[in-house]
Formats: C-alpha cells, structure tokens, sequence
C-alpha cells in the first residue's frame, strides 16, 4: 500500500537546513541560563499582577454606574 | 405600516407630524423632537454626510422596546404605546418606485447605511440604531464592527457597524445598555454568543440583586461582570488604580486586538454631584507619524528587567503608548464619539452635563473568550523577557517598536495564505502548527517601518492563549525575528534555532479602517 504524502509537507526544507548546520538546538548550558532569567522575570511578573487583579476586583465592587 | 421618504433638507418637517400622530404628542413636543438637543435625535442627524435620503416606517415592532414594554411601560397607568418609528438612511438619492424594481433594489442595498429606532418615552426617544461609518461626516478611524440583518419597505438589507442606543433610564441605564450592545455586537459576529434583551439583564441579576432592579438605577462594575460571565465570557476587570502606568496601554492592547471594552468613567474624587458613567470603547483613529516619532520608551514594570535594558542600552517602544483618539460608543451621544483616554467625556456639552468633562477612565471590562487564560499583562512582560533575556536576545543599542494584540489562529491563518510573509516553505510550517482557537501575536519591528504607507513588520513572536502558565516558554508556539526563527521540535522535545532570514512583512489589522472609504 502507498502511503499518501500530505500536500502541507515541510520536513525536507526543514531536514536541509539542519544539514546546513543552520539548526542550533536550545538544550546548551547557555540556553538554560536563558530559560532561568526568562522565569525568574516572569514570576516577578505573575506576583505582580496577581495583587492588581485581586485588587482591581475588589475596588470594580464599589462603583456604580447609573449615568 | 405608512412609508415615507425624507431628505436631509426636509425630515425636520416631514417627521414631526408623523412622530405627533404615532407617539400621541402634541404638535409642539413633536416638533422639538426634531430641532432640540435634549431629544438627542438631531445630534444623530447632524453627524450624516450631506444628501442623505430617509426612508420612514411607522407601526415598527422593535425588539428592544417591546421587552421594555411589555416588562415596565404597560404596568404603568399611562398609556404608553407598543409601536416604534424606523428611520432607515441611504447614502444618496433614492425613489419610491426603486423598492419595487430589480435595479432600484440593487441601488437601494448598496447605498443602505443602517437605521435609528425611535420609541415613544419621551425625551429619551433614540432607540436601537446601527449607522455604517460610512456615512458619517468624520469617519477617519478604525473600529469593531458587525454586520447585521435588517428590512425597508419589506426588502432585505444589511448594514455594518456598531449598535449603539440611548438609554430610557428606566428600564435600561448606560449600565444596561453597554451590556445590551456588546451582546448585540457579539450575537451577530460570533454564533456562539446570544443577543439579550433588557428582561435578560435583568433577571441575570434577579438572584443576587439586594433591591428591587426596576426602575433602574445603575449597576455596579462586578454586576455587569457577572452579567458577561452569565452571557458566556471569560470577562476580566482592570482598575487604573491598581494597573497605573499599565492601565491604558492594556485598554489599547484589548481595542488593537478587535475586542470592544466596557469602560467605566467617574468625577475625580472632590467633585460633587458624583458622575458614574458607563459605556463602550470600540476603535481608535488611524496612526500617524507624528504620533509614532513623539513616542517615548515603554514602562517596564519589571525592575530586573528594566536594569538590563539600561545595560544594554536596549530602546522599546510599544504600539499601546501612542497618544491617540479612541471611539466610545455613549448612549447620551451619537454613535462613534472620538476622544482621548485621559479625557473620555471631553465631547460633552458642559452647559448641559455639568463636571462630565472633568470625568476620568476608572475602571474598563474586558469581555474574553471564555478559553483565552493567557492575560495582557502576562503575554506582554513574556515577550519584553523573552525578546531581552531568551536565547537570541536583542543586541546591544537595538530599537525595536513592538505591537501586540489577541486574533483567532483561522483568521491569522487566513491573512498569513495572501500575506508577503516568506519563506513560503516557512509560511507552510506556520499554516500547518496546530494553535489554539486564539493566539497572542506580538510583531517586532522599528519605527521607521510602522510609518510606512504599507507598514512592515521585522518579526513575530506567536504565543498560546490557552496556556497562562509561561513556566520553560510553555507558551511561546513561535517566533522570528532578526534571523532567528525559534519553534519547537517535537522529536527532540526542545526549541530549536534555526538561522534564516526572515524578510519584512505586512503587519496584520484585526479592525476595520473606515477612513480608507
């Protein structure tokens, strides 16, 4: 049996530019490191806007709008 | 049913005697009907462009007003009538033989440019109307619009814009009605969303209101809150309070990306009697040069994160600071009214609205898809992380202007097939990545390529909208940017970088540009 070939099929061009050593993996030390900062701002970042969220609700009790 | 047919020159003679008749005015209040400000109706006639042509229906059932009648007016000892007045608006001449010929028909349908109700509770009489920017004197602004469904003279028309009423501040207040349009607004773009009717607000809230609701007297911010959620949204609520520097520049990103916002102004504290005032925000001029070259870097909330920039020397410019005219829909106003954030009620007449203009943007409701977990805040302090701190950063003493916003995945899809995005092979990759129903599409470029007449953009970076959680870029689907194209390869169960140019490309619009007509 032939096994259809999808018509949206992007592996080769993919496949070659990996043998053009253009595909560099994000798993280096580096790229971890990287990975750290990104979640280390981002848990700052969560912190954050999880008081102006409980906040924002609280005070949106309180005005009423009748104009 | 009786017809008619008015120009702009003649409807302030034409009309009176019909509205005196149908509502049971006299001759005078039917006349000030048409000539005076507080009936609100010619204010809504003055904003037309010059030869417009008015088709007249009396006997109209309106949807609206027949809830409100059935629910309120007829429990009153007065009698108030069932009937509305339709006025339908065609751009440019038009007969009465025209509604019963094929040609005439086809003339009609493209020169139709929407309706305005009038219902007979006096003074408050403009009801439900829908007008097409179009037809408007000032159009030049982009903004949310539908496409609804309507009759003239028994033949099928439709229109686009945005529905828009005055309140009757019985049965509905701007609360109310700021619920009413966005359902309206909502039901017709999205099926799975209904349009409500004023007896549907009202018995939403019927459980956890305290006092009785009718006559109405306004609703609080969580009440309207809970009434979306009720109605199928996943809504959020800022306050300018709590967000500070952030607060307008997460309402522009919302309007940027096509979602209409309930926005909540109110008398500055001090100012008495007290202003609570609801109503929606649905567009925003058109960007200019002079806009984008005053613009100044963006606030990073993040103190580590704005220390790198400074290191770096690291120069961001946000889309969302451009100080630009927003549009509000008001129901004390016509349709379409352009003013700043810091000055919503800047267009109000101060001999007859006393301390409005002193009104600030306290709080605004964002009506979500109920599956978008991913927040404004959140998607954008990723991208600014990711694009300083993550594996390719940017380089020392780059400029970048960065442009966010929500879209569905099928209509960036959709754009993505005909767009001068390339590599084709690499715009087939992005076709073919599964994304969820909405994704959060941040464009990288600079501002010299913004002010072009066709704007470019340098990069993008996609992220899921599903996934709040950004823990190890759980969120990041794609991006690419200054040669990097960063996605993630299922066979090694990590990202990868792949090193291609990417050549700029068209940016993406989610709202339409009405001053392109």
């Amino acid at each position: 049996m032939i096994e259809p070939k999808p018509i949206n099929c992007t592996d080769e061009f993919f496949e070659k530019l990996a043998a053009d050593g253009k595909v560099t993996t994000l798993n280096q030390p580096n790229h971890i490191k990287a990975i750290n900062e990104v979640n280390s701002t981002m848990e700052e970042t969560r912190r954050a806007f999880q008081e102006m969220d409980k906040q924002s609700q609280i005070s949106a009790s309180k005005v009423v709008l009748t104009a | 049913m009786n017809v008619y047919i008015a120009t702009d020159k003649d409807y302030f003679k034409v009309l009176p005697p019909i509205i005196k008749k149908e509502f049971d005015l006299t001759s005078e209040t039917a006349q000030n009907v048409v000539t005076h400000d507080i009936y609100g109706l010619k204010n809504h006639l003055n904003q037309l462009k010059d030869n417009c042509f008015f088709v007249i229906e009396t006997n109209y059932v309106d949807k609206v007003y027949r809830d409100s009648y059935y629910h309120y007016y007829s429990s009153k000892l007065k009698i108030y009538k069932r009937n509305c007045i339709r006025i339908s608006i065609f751009d440019g001449e038009i007969k009465a033989e025209d509604f019963r010929k094929k040609d005439g028909i086809a003339n009609l349908k493209s020169s139709y440019r929407g309706f305005i109700v009038l219902r007979p509770t006096e003074p408050s009489i403009v009801g439900r109307n829908l007008i097409s920017p179009k037809v408007l004197k000032n159009n030049s602004f982009l903004t949310c619009s539908t496409t609804v469904p309507t009759t003239v003279h028994s033949i099928k028309m439709k229109v686009e814009g945005f529905p828009h009423s005055s309140q009757d501040g019985e049965t509905i207040s701007c609360a109310e009605t700021t619920i009413w349009a966005i359902m309206e607004y909502f039901s017709h773009k999205y099926p799975q969303y209904k349009s409500v009717l004023p007896s549907n607000i009202i018995s939403t809230l019927y459980s956890v209101s305290a006092e009785r609701q009718i006559p109405s007297r306004g609703l609080n911010i969580e009440q309207m809150s809970y009434t979306l959620k009720e109605f199928g949204f996943g809504t959020r609520i800022y306050s300018r309070e709590e967000y500070k520097n952030n607060f307008e520049n997460i309402l522009s990103c919302y309007i940027e990306s096509g979602i209409p916002l309930i926005v909540a102004v109110e008398t500055p504290k001090g100012i008495t009697p007290r202003i609570g005032h609801a109503m929606l925000c649905t567009g925003y001029e058109p960007r200019q040069d002079y806009m984008i070259d005053s613009l100044c870097e963006t606030f990073i909330h993040s103190k580590k994160l704005k220390d790198v920039i400074t290191s770096k020397n690291i120069k961001i410019f946000d889309n969302d600071d451009i100080r630009k005219k927003f549009i509000f829909i008001d129901d004390n106003l016509p349709v379409y009214q352009k003013n700043s954030l810091n000055k919503p009620c800047e267009n109000y007449d101060s001999k007859k609205y006393q301390n409005w203009d002193t009104c600030i943007l306290t709080h605004f409701l964002a009506p979500l898809y109920s599956k978008i977990y991913l927040e404004t805040f959140q998607a954008k302090s990723f991208v600014r992380s990711f694009l300083i701190e993550g594996p390719a950063p940017l380089s020392n003493n780059s400029e970048v202007f960065l442009r966010t916003y929500l879209t569905s995945s099928r209509s960036y899809k959709d754009w993505l097939v005909c767009s001068d995005f390339s590599p084709p092979d690499l715009k087939e990759y992005l076709l073919k990545l599964p994304m969820p129903k909405f994704v959060w599409i941040t464009e990288v470029t600079t501002k010299e390529l913004i002010k072009c007449t066709n704007p470019k953009t340098e990069g993008i970076v996609i992220l899921d909208a599903t996934e709040p959680n950004t823990f190890n870029y759980k969120a990041l689907i794609f991006a690419a940017y200054k040669n990097h194209q960063i996605k993630y390869s299922e066979k090694k169960d990590c990202f990868e970088d792949i090193s291609i140019p990417l050549p700029s490309f068209s940016i993406f619009e989610n709202l339409i540009n009405y001053s392109n007509d």
